[in-house]
């Protein structure tokens, strides 16, 4: 193991090498923030480009533009309320409010350092625990999943603290969109009203384009007399090292995000949108001022962005060991591995231990690099955003929404439905229902219904076919969670009390 | 916004009953999960009908809501446009026309014949540059007209 280290190492640190990372870099932060282009998308669009290459090199440059990806997408979570993939939509909770206070390049450079935080992390257990980690991934069967589901569900808390009874109608109305088109077990097509061009489903991009960037633009264009979308701050000396400072205290956040996030990355199915609101609740649960997030604090951006980036990691554990990809990029990846030759699984570890050791070992570097590239990039695009005036930046929203929304599948209806969707989201909002559970519904939809109706027909050759769900340990282990993390605000409030009784 | 609160979840209730006739004809596999999400859906919906909330915050929300309403009704409506002209003139001709006349409706200034000449050649060299690395560097397929 040692050797092949010692040799990538080598193979990386050349001006050639470094300088496809930085290229792969670029792409991967422009892609993500982009709203509709997502990871998947980047990698697979730039597959062909590393048909040139020999594997190990184009292994780098699809390892750095995925990193990249993942990072980028706070940055339009962060300037404009819109998640630019998937992984970042916990982001806009801290973020935006953040950046409307004048805070905007501040909250960039807390999500850079919380990325390059977790994706270290990612990359050291993807380096050192792959064959253990990657066994406890296997384990997950359907009753799992749809547990898993429902400890999802219990973010719903957190995400709308301010009413969670709306909340929940919210994650409901997610759940149930995602319900729409052909059903995964069965296959009866559902909730069409006659249209075929829903029998694929809603796609979760167009969607999560819908619910975030539409109200936002219209928002934008109710209130046109503000001229400027964000209020700028004046320069703040010392800015980087400060919040280098302030990031870095928070060690606690910084290890349990990037921590959940490699374990969420390592489950097949489910990949950064799932692990940065997971880490999100998390965050919440254990603060002492719960109340405090959504009103722009640091710490929920540490959290989601240290666990998206831990997902890179944690998703090619199992796609390198067992040749199950964890996240859909990492499908991607695995073809990519197959087209030159390289069969995910043991075999990658000892016959080709130095391509698959250098690829590990570039993810290390990339993510080191990502911290100047993504200052630099950062801040730039803060200056653009807070100085384009609401007359160009709601149209090109609108712009980046159509083009983004139709890109998933080159089809105009994704483009009438994300319109749709954008417009109930605007309703939604202003009644008060935040886009989060909405769209966390619509994430775990897909992943409850295929392990309830699975663990069910598991459930067939026991007595009682429900006991299926409570007859694992993992299943049980994921029950307590769920309860834990349901009723904690109940819970913490009675600590507080006590705690206060034993003080007087 | 209790009044508000109340018919949407009226609203709620109502599309759940939709949604719940619509799952007759399917096979239990089929029907089992959405069933279970309707009448949770249904349930809260109830709840949020029931729960109490006066506050004056509420009232003040809908006058916004009205005060916005006026634009945000005019650019859906060019979004509807845009996307319906998307197939006929281009991905570049109607992006650059809807671009052009969103900008126009959202400036504060009085219609300039020179602002205008130059919010479209801005527009059109943005949308020419994001064209050509799109569509013929990275090959991702755009919407395509009689025009491009």
């Amino acid at each position: 193991m040692l050797d092949s280290i010692a040799i990538g190492l080598q193979h990386i640190f050349t001006i050639k090498v470094l300088l496809m990372i930085v290229a792969g870099l670029f792409g991967g932060l422009i892609t993500g923030a982009l709203p509709g282009l997502t990871a998947t998308m980047a990698v697979a669009l730039l597959v062909p480009f590393t048909f040139a290459m020999d594997p190990t090199e184009g292994l780098i440059v699809l390892g750095a533009i995925y990193m990249a990806c993942i990072y980028g997408g706070s940055f339009s979570a962060i300037l404009v309320n819109t998640p630019g993939t998937p992984s970042s939509i916990g982001t806009t909770f801290d973020g935006y409010p953040m950046a409307k206070k004048g805070e905007g390049e501040r909250a960039i450079l807390i999500a850079t350092f919380a990325s390059v935080y977790g994706g270290i992390i990612g990359v050291i257990f993807l380096l050192f625990l792959s064959p253990p980690l990657a066994s406890v991934a296997l384990k997950f069967g359907p009753p799992e999943y749809f547990w898993m589901a429902i400890f999802g569900v219990t973010i719903i808390a957190s995400l709308a603290s301010k009413n969670v009874i709306k909340g929940f109608v919210g994650g409901a109305i997610g759940f149930l969109i995602s319900t729409i088109g052909i059903a995964p077990i069965g296959g009866d097509v559902r909730f069409t009203a006659g249209f075929p061009e829903l029998q694929g489903g809603i796609e979760l991009i167009v969607a999560l384009i819908g619910f975030f960037c539409i109200p936002e633009a219209l928002t934008m264009v109710g209130q046109r007399d503000k001229k400027f979308h964000l209020a700028e701050a004046g320069k703040v000396r010392g800015i980087f090292f400060k919040t280098l400072k302030e990031v870095m205290k928070k060690q606690g956040n910084l290890f349990r995000s990037s921590v959940l996030g490699t374990f969420i990355g390592i489950l097949p199915g489910a990949g950064g949108n799932i692990a940065n609101l997971v880490a999100y609740n998390e965050a919440v649960r254990v603060s002492k001022k719960p109340e405090t997030f959504g009103t722009g604090i640091p710490d929920g951006i540490i959290a989601t962005e240290s666990s998206n980036n831990a997902v890179v990691g944690g998703g090619i554990i199992p796609l390198v060991t067992l040749g199950i990809p964890g996240a859909p990029p990492d499908a991607v990846l695995y073809g990519v591995l197959l087209l030159h030759g390289l069969r995910p699984g043991p075999e990658l570890f000892t016959t080709h231990s130095k391509v698959i050791y250098t690829f590990i070992l570039s993810l290390f570097v990339a993510t080191i690099l990502m911290l100047p590239v993504g200052v630099i990039c950062g801040r730039l695009l803060h200056r653009t955003v807070v100085r384009l005036p609401i007359r160009f930046l709601a149209p090109i929203i609108l712009f980046l929404t159509i083009i983004g929304s139709y890109s998933i599948r080159n089809n105009i209806m994704d483009v009438y439905i994300m319109l749709t969707l954008g417009v109930l989201g605007y309703i939604l909002k202003r009644l008060e229902f935040h886009p989060g559970p909405i769209v966390l519904g619509l994430i775990l939809g897909p992943i409850g219904e295929m392990g309830f109706v699975q663990a069910l027909l598991m459930g067939q050759m026991l007595p009682n076919k429900w006991m299926i769900f409570f007859n694992r340990p993992l299943s049980w282990v994921l029950i307590i969670m769920s309860l834990l993390s349901l009723f904690w605000p109940l819970v913490a409030k009675r600590l507080a009390k006590g705690w206060k009784i034993k003080e007087i | 916004m209790t009044k508000i609160d109340r018919i949407s979840a009226a609203a709620f209730i109502l599309i759940a009953l939709v949604f719940w006739s619509q799952t007759g004809h399917l096979q239990y596999n089929g029907y089992i999960f959405p069933r279970l999400i309707i009448i949770m859906f249904a349930i809260f919906s109830v709840i949020m009908f029931i729960q109490p909330s006066f506050t004056k915050e509420g009232k003040k929300e809908q006058t916004a809501i009205k005060d916005d309403l006026k634009y945000i009704t005019v650019v859906i409506a060019l979004v509807l446009l845009w996307i319906g002209l998307l197939d006929v003139l281009g991905f570049i001709v109607s992006s650059v026309v809807s671009l052009t006349i969103l900008t126009t409706i959202l400036e504060h200034h009085r219609l300039a014949l020179a602002r205008m000449t130059f919010t479209t050649a801005v527009y059109i060299l943005l949308l020419i540059v994001f064209w050509f690395i799109f569509h013929k560097l990275l090959l991702v397929p755009l919407p395509t007209g009689y025009f491009i």
